[in-house]
């Protein structure tokens, strides 16, 4: 009975050992290879890698595991190494906060590249602020963004930009229906839009319709609008199955054909056109300017052919993956491993990258990359000119 | 040492709503799942109101009060519905809540959330905030202790054991019920309360089914009416997680390897020692 | 035309939650359990669907290990259920369903991943009549929904073995004298749940898409439409079921305006309908008479 007593008490005891063991400081770690000595800077990487979401920020570790090596190759001489600690955000900013505070207090990160969501980075925002970190995200793009903290900062476009955009392509239209996924950020852009498209009095929303995060089902949404008679249509789902199957149920509805179509990044691939393409003819998307650099289409087709598909980040996101690595990595290795630093260069340069030729926060969070319009012509996106 | 405050937090958040479900699952049998619902609820009105620019104080008083009004309609429910339409009800009301949340984004931010939630002075730093919740642990802990030692204690055991002879001393088994539901209640919003002050940020992700099972698996694996197996229960819990992130698994599967490690604990528990959790056999 | 397209779609809809209300009922009869984990049995027989697909199985085998992982998940929900039921021991089985219904969901999505996936590739082909249109899915689950729904509605009303199932619940040491094996009709009680639940979940990813946290709200719905017609009558349940598909149905797309309500309601909706008829006829809107003791 005292030996299972003992048992029972070992077992209770083992999580508070653990917990104990996990307070200490971390040091930066240094080993000696070759007799150089080598310097490891740990990037915190806040991600979802579970839930809803866990598809986009699956694909974003497929990008920095792939191309962090060649970084550590750029830098190996200086005697640096970059090592990416991954943590899992959940796209929810509860456990966006509980990643943060453990890359930093436990790894000792000082730069988090992300969250990837908009809850994850706006949760994470505040907890910045006293400079215990640089967070630095390739894919937030929610407004709320801007002035959360002098040391948050994203490589994503605007939802701003993409709503404007969206409602000054609409605004030719009398009366205009929007069909929302329930994701911060869909509800972003639907936020701008409706707030744009109310400067054009000739336009009456005549549907907003939103449907549960991940739903499947949108035939009585699609007949709700429908009854409305719009004459354009926005279709605002998240990226992934949501989209076609939001077109190939549009395209069930045979008799229903007098609206212009109009989507954003979830229907730039042109998988997600060809499940509905009568329906996407001549349909029109905003979304960042077109990735069309060969480098980075090189760089992608490798990325995909070594680690698997990018299909759900798409061009953009693994452009400014990238962008955001070589940045930090670049800043990082010019002026330490201090946050500090590295944000007042952050706000003072200007940077070349992928997604843009001038990347500068001198006055903003976001890096002033501005949204392009797309027609769809045979199944693909084309630039309208 | 930022992470072992939070993760005292953690554990003093986890055990101030814990006690609740203790009372209920444990103590009671009453299976009353909508807690979450309740600590969801606190946050969302302390936060909207003092966003309103409703001082401190008072903003308090109504969340605790939002609370008590929802915990009546539950008793409500209790009073008319069998155990299991109950326990049904109060799980559906997990989904209704959180839907509530996400599609009336004028009052509660949606999906957006509320992001910079300020926390009173006294709390500022995240040290502080670790005490004063580990200080509410005690008295929630204390609190309970207390009414296990009293008549309302000895009451609800026999309620778990028969409730018919509980009657027929005298003790209405409804008025015990609904003093549970609204005590459960009562925690689980102060658990709201002080997490939403250390995370600062309120979205419809914070409360839900997750936590839903994470409390439930304590409460079960606390099993029986004693503080102390309720305290090492959480510890456990809380901690689970913590462990696996050192394990290096990847990344991927660890959020759904947490989820399925507490439901693999709860069927092990409930299957092994589920004589703890119904009424004692006893032999006169 | 509108009207009646959306009585169509919660037609279908309603069928959907039917054929899972039908198994949870079966399983409720014989055991006095609720037995969560049904939707999510049903989703990963979908995911063995799935799999044996994706892999170019041909379309036979494919059925097949769905058929099987099905079975497998009934015999396991069983096995972990039958001494609750034996010792009715109610709460404690509600409690090991949903944490098996956690366990399934949490396998599928460490296995597949949560991304949604679909079983069909391009548009589904549709029956039209004028301005209404079904989908072929969605006219097979109608179809099979309301035959299923009579042929146990009549199986368990009007013939010995509906009457053994209810006798097994209410006392199965009387039942074992009456020499009926009650854990053998438990177990095909649940392995055809599981069936159920396996078809109708391979018939909604037909017309919808296939993820993880799909089965958990469908099961929920089939519970609160048991709740509603009375679980001691499976006529009420059918007619429950439809209700609860109609009116949140109706309620969202009739408004309009400022006053619209969008789909995102739905389960707001069906919880007050709840609350409304569980207060008013707390053990539902159609009861059987029972023996008072």
């Amino acid at each position: 009975m005292n030996k299972q007593k003992n048992m029972w008490k070992a077992v209770y005891l083992l999580p508070l050992v653990f917990a104990l063991t996990l307070a200490g400081c971390s040091k930066q770690s240094q080993t000696a290879k070759n007799g150089q000595t080598e310097t490891i800077v740990k990037l915190g990487v806040v991600v979802p890698l579970s839930g809803e979401a866990g598809a986009l920020g699956e694909e974003m570790q497929k990008v920095i595991d792939y191309y962090l090596p060649q970084i550590n190759a750029r830098y190996a001489k200086q005697g640096l190494k970059f090592v990416a600690v991954y943590e899992d955000g959940k796209c929810s900013g509860n456990d966006a906060v509980s990643a943060y505070q453990k890359l930093t207090d436990i790894d000792g990160a000082k730069f988090i590249i992300g969250g990837l969501c908009s809850s994850e980075t706006l949760a994470m925002a505040p907890l910045s602020k006293n400079a215990s970190a640089l967070v630095l995200s390739p894919g937030s793009s929610n407004p709320a963004i801007e002035g959360a903290s002098p040391y948050t900062f994203t490589f994503s476009y605007s939802d701003d930009m993409i709503g404007k955009k969206l409602a000054t392509a609409m605004s030719t239209f009398k009366r205009v229906a929007i069909i929302t996924e329930q994701n911060d950020y869909n509800i972003g852009i639907q936020k701008v839009w409706l707030e744009a498209i109310k400067s054009y009095p000739d336009v009456k929303v005549v549907a907003n319709e939103t449907f549960v995060k991940g739903g499947a089902d949108f035939r009585s949404i699609l007949e709700k609008v429908k009854a409305t008679n719009p004459d354009a249509i926005l279709l605002n789902p998240n990226a992934g199955v949501t989209p076609r199957n939001l077109l190939k149920q549009l395209a069930e509805i045979k008799d229903w054909n007098n609206y212009k179509l109009f989507g954003q990044v979830a229907f730039i691939s042109p998988e997600v056109l060809q499940s509905a393409p009568e329906k996407t003819e001549g349909m029109i998307v905003v979304d960042s300017p077109s990735m069309s650099a060969p480098e980075l289409l090189t760089l992608k087709s490798q990325i995909e052919a070594t680690k698997g598909t990018l299909a759900d980040i798409g061009s953009y996101f693994t452009a400014s993956t990238i962008d955001t690595l070589n940045v930090v990595t670049s800043l990082i290795a010019e002026l330490g491993n201090d946050p500090k630093a590295v944000r007042e260069a952050l706000v003072s340069r200007e940077f070349k990258g992928y997604i843009s030729d001038n990347i500068n926060f001198k006055n903003s969070n976001f890096p002033g990359v501005g949204a392009a319009v797309y027609n769809v012509k045979n199944g693909a996106v084309e630039l309208q000119k | 040492m930022g992470y072992l405050f939070t993760q005292l937090a953690r554990y003093s958040e986890a055990a101030i709503m814990s006690t609740g479900a203790h009372l209920a699952v444990a103590v009671t049998n009453i299976f009353f799942l909508g807690i979450p619902v309740m600590s969801t609820l606190a946050a969302y009105t302390l936060v909207i109101t003092q966003n309103k620019g409703i001082p401190l104080i008072w903003a308090l008083l109504l969340s605790l009060f939002s609370v008590l009004l929802t915990s009546l309609i539950f008793v409500l429910a209790y009073l008319k519905l069998s155990a299991d339409s109950f326990t049904v009800f109060t799980l559906a009301s997990v989904l209704a809540f959180d839907a509530v949340l996400k599609s009336w984004d004028s009052v509660t931010g949606g999906v957006l959330g509320i992001a910079g939630i300020i926390r009173p002075n006294f709390i500022l730093t995240l040290s502080r905030l670790a005490w004063f919740q580990f200080g509410l642990t005690l008295i929630v802990l204390l609190a309970e202790y207390i009414i296990l030692k009293t008549w309302l204690g000895r009451a609800l055991l026999g309620m778990k054991e028969n409730k018919y002879i509980v009657e027929s001393s005298g003790i209405s088994t409804k008025r015990l019920g609904a003093a549970v539901i609204i005590i459960s209640s009562f925690f689980a919003a102060l658990a709201g309360i002080v997490t939403v002050w250390r995370i600062q940020f309120l979205d419809p992700g914070f409360g839900g089914l997750v936590l839903l099972i994470q409390i439930m698996t304590i409460a079960v694996v606390a099993a029986k009416p004693k503080i102390r197996w309720l305290a090492i229960s959480t510890l456990i819990i809380v901690l689970l997680p913590e462990i696996l992130r050192l394990l290096n698994l990847p990344p991927t599967i660890i959020g759904h390897l947490r989820n399925l490690l507490y439901a693999l604990i709860l069927l092990i528990i409930i299957r092994n020692i589920s004589s703890n959790l119904l009424p004692q056999k006893r032999f006169i | 035309m509108f009207f009646g397209q959306i009585l169509l779609n919660s037609l279908v809809l309603g069928t959907q939650v039917l054929l899972l209300a039908v198994p949870l009922y079966l399983v409720y009869s014989v055991s006095k359990i609720y037995h969560l984990a049904l939707g999510a049995s049903g989703m990963a027989a979908a995911y063995g669907l799935y799999f044996g697909l994706s892999k170019g199985w041909p379309l036979g085998l494919a059925i097949f290990l769905a058929i099987a992982v099905a079975v497998s998940l009934s015999l396991i929900s069983y096995w972990l259920l039958e001494s609750a039921a034996r010792k009715k021991q109610t709460m404690l089985g509600l409690l090991i369903s949903l944490a098996l219904g956690i366990v399934i969901e949490s396998l599928i999505s460490i296995i597949f991943g949560t991304d949604a996936k679909s079983l069909i590739n391009g548009v589904l082909p549709i029956i039209s009549w004028g301005a209404l249109y079904i989908t072929i899915p969605g006219i097979i689950t109608i179809l099979a929904g309301i035959l299923l729904a009579i042929i146990f509605a009549l199986l368990i009303n009007k013939t010995p073995w509906g009457r053994n199932l209810v006798g097994i619940a209410e006392n199965d040491h009387l039942s074992a004298s009456l020499n009926i094996n009650a854990s053998k009709i438990r177990c095909g009680v649940f392995i055809a749940a599981g069936l159920l639940a396996g078809f109708i979940g391979i018939m909604t990813v037909m017309n919808t898409a296939l993820a993880p946290q799909t089965g958990f709200p469908l099961v929920i719905l089939a519970f609160v439409a048991l709740l509603i017609g009375g679980i001691t009558d499976i006529r009420g349940t059918i007619i429950a079921t439809y209700l609860i598909a109609l009116i949140p149905e109706l309620i969202i797309n009739l408004s309009s305006s400022e006053w619209s309500l969008s789909t995102n309601w739905k389960m707001v909706i069906v919880f007050i309908l709840a609350a409304l008829v569980l207060i008013w006829r707390p053990k539902g809107l159609f009861i059987s008479k029972s023996r008072v003791d």
